[in-house]
């Protein structure tokens, strides 16, 4: 009973499931289960030692029923992490839900991700998943985000997409606790009393999307009201502490792709209500800021384009921030400009497929590079090289360079 | 009467005579006119099936690719979307393709369910390979008429059915072909063997049909082979449960499909 007044979106979980597995009994389809095994060597290139040594055991199900004209399927992508040196486990599911499709509805009830916008490997209008600051080095792209627990209704007018996505309990962004550190004033102590946001029904996050793809063009609305991933840092210069502390957020935005011969132009651009700030001298104005904290909206825009020649694919984006009725007591810039930069090439009839990606930020003066080579040795066996360097400026991540090796069966 | 009856009778084989002759002179075609026929055959209006890609090296090893495939032929353009189902590396990944019969540009879009988003890719990678095969882009699909002029070359039996020889040459200098040889069933429509050749004129690769059927009263090309000859790799395609007209409605060519496969 505790788990069910702790979390809602268990609960409708647990209950759907049953539901429509007594629905469904006998009309259950073969199931579809594939298994992979991981094995990852990641080196210190700084400390010149190792830096991890993982085993991941990673488990792919998928069941299908039916009735009539109504179809659902159960998802599960459990995954057991073994660290050799520090024997450390950790067991999660990374994606669970069940999907039911209608004529013209689908829903998706379960832990999840939603991935929204034309860009890749930034965030613009992509804000559903939050990040996970901690993973490192980043081998997949997705798993800088954490799946979260959500109801997802699809609708389908025109052939188009409306999407609505309801999340019962917010979830934060998982921060690296060297920027947390690194934000702390000397003799201040954290309070981490307001960083949690209370799970009831005020608290929950909404989203909205209408997406279609044409022979001209794409494109995407969004809309949000939610809280902000990543927490501002308030500040009680009395008692001396920082206080982490989420804000709500209204968002409005939207995302399109064309194509003009070899080029892919894309596009993204969103409107942020409710933006917190830090002040850069707060002492200077505790009469009218007395956290340091002030609050102002925010644009976010972005425009790229892919460009495809002899099998190469290159691509460009640039992204810029600029914090709206800016004033000068804010410590951010009022403009912060970044650019991404990918080269992508397949040899070998696809079994080599070797990848460098950079990433600028031109605000900041710091550079990432992120060069990858993967082997199929086989369909079963595939073995993957990679680094994550800091080329240029302050980076708060080691340079890493990781052998991998997975064994699919 | 008996003169009268004679010319009857001399007037009718006239007349069947010019029409045997007529016939013949019709049978006679052009290289554009035979691949009129063969672009023009009958083969439906939409059409599902299962394809199986065996990528083969020059070791002998093998790779499959498992995919099925749904198209449909709407006013004034073809659109098509393929689901990957095995092996699991790539289970799930989708590919959907609308080609236009006019000028506008024809669009392409791929789901990668690792990202979970679909993604616009340019269509103007005709000339690559397809998922490492010796099939292009441009292979897999329906070359335009007006893309070659036709010549025939000859007539040469294959495997005991008579062919017509069309050589095609495309009138793009930057194609990635300088010329395609192609036997021509001469009754069927179906072209029965392929040599492409590159931009040199050297002989690239060999496109064999293995086996056809009449399915559903379309013949149907079910197993063929494309051979590369300068690398010495080979792509088999076999094609099963292939239907024919059922019905394919509109929205299995969506967004929403892509997403959720097959």
């Amino acid at each position: 009973m505790k788990l069910l007044k702790n979390n809602i979106i268990t609960s409708i979980f647990i209950f759907s499931f049953i539901l429509l597995s007594s629905l469904f009994w006998g009309n259950v389809n073969a199931a579809y289960v594939s298994n992979s095994l991981t094995a990852r060597y990641v080196h210190n290139l700084e400390a010149e030692s190792t830096y991890e040594k993982v085993l991941i055991y990673e488990v792919d199900y998928e069941q299908k029923f039916s009735r009539n004209d109504i179809f659902g399927k159960l998802y599960m992508n459990p995954i057991f992490k073994y660290d050799v040196d520090t024997e450390n486990e950790d067991f999660s599911i990374k994606e669970g839900y069940l999907d039911l499709y209608l004529q013209n509805f689908d829903l998706r009830i379960g832990k999840q991700k939603m991935t929204w916008g034309k860009s890749d490997g930034v965030v613009v209008t992509n804000i559903i998943n939050p990040r996970d600051y901690n993973v490192h080095p980043v081998v997949e792209y997705s798993d800088q985000y954490q799946n979260v627990e959500a109801i997802k209704a699809n609708f389908y007018p025109n052939n188009d997409t409306l999407e609505i996505v309801w999340i019962p309990e917010f979830k934060s962004a998982q921060m690296d606790p060297n920027i947390l550190q690194s934000q702390l004033p000397s003799n201040f102590t954290k309070d981490d009393s307001k960083k949690d946001i209370v799970s009831e029904f005020e608290n929950s996050e909404l989203f909205i999307r209408y997406s279609s793809i044409g022979q001209k063009y794409d494109y995407e609305l969004m809309t949000g009201y939610s809280w902000e991933d990543e927490p501002t840092i308030h500040k009680d210069f009395i008692n001396q502490k920082v206080i982490p502390q989420h804000h709500r957020l209204f968002t409005i935005g939207g995302s399109a792709s064309t194509m003009y011969g070899p080029f892919v132009f894309k596009g993204e651009g969103i409107y942020i209500s409710g933006e917190h700030y830090n002040i850069a001298k707060p002492i200077l104005h505790l009469n009218d800021y007395p956290e340091g904290v002030i609050e102002k909206s925010e644009i976010k825009w972005l425009s790229g384009v892919d460009y495809n020649y002899e099998g190469y694919l290159f691509s460009f984006q640039f992204v810029q921030q600029a914090i709206l009725d800016y004033s000068d007591i804010i410590f951010e810039d009022e403009y912060r400009n970044q650019v991404t930069f990918l080269i992508q090439k397949d040899f070998m009839r696809t079994k080599l497929n070797s990848e460098i990606a950079f990433h600028y930020n031109l605000t900041e003066d710091v550079l990432m590079t992120n060069p990858t080579i993967s082997y199929d040795y086989s369909d079963d066996i595939n073995f993957k090289v990679g680094a994550n360097i800091n080329l240029e400026g302050e980076s708060f991540k080691e340079d890493v360079i990781y052998l991998q090796t997975e064994y699919l069966f | 009467m008996n003169k009268k009856l004679l010319a009857v009778l001399l007037l009718s084989f006239l007349l069947i005579f010019t029409g045997i002759t007529t016939e013949s002179f019709a049978e006679e075609l052009s290289g554009k006119e035979i691949m009129e026929k063969v672009y023009n055959r009958e083969t439906g209006e939409d059409r599902s099936a299962n394809l199986k890609m065996i990528l083969v090296n020059k070791f002998g090893d093998e790779r499959e690719r498992d995919i099925k495939q749904f198209n449909r032929q709407f006013d004034e353009v073809e659109k098509k979307i393929m689901f990957f189902t095995a092996p699991s590396d790539i289970r799930g990944t989708s590919f959907m393709n609308w080609t236009y019969n006019n000028d506008r540009e024809d669009a392409q879009w791929i789901y990668l369910p690792a990202l979970g988003k679909i993604k616009r890719i340019s269509s103007e990678n005709k000339n690559d390979y397809f998922m490492g095969s010796d099939f292009t882009y441009d292979d897999l699909g329906e070359r335009n008429l007006n893309e070659d002029t036709h010549k025939l070359i000859k007539n040469e039996k294959i495997d005991g059915e008579n062919c017509f020889v069309i050589e095609s040459t495309p009138v793009d200098k930057d194609d990635m072909y300088s010329k395609i040889l192609s036997w021509v069933s001469q009754d069927k429509w179906i072209e029965l063997k392929k040599e492409f050749y590159d931009k040199n004129g050297n002989h690239l690769k060999t496109l064999t049909v293995i086996e056809y059927k009449e399915i559903d009263g379309i013949y149907t090309v079910t197993h063929s082979e494309m051979n590369n000859v300068q690398k010495d790799h080979k792509t088999i395609l076999k094609l099963n449960e292939v239907k024919y007209n059922t019905g394919i409605s509109e929205d299995t060519f969506t967004e929403r499909q892509m997403k959720l496969g097959f």
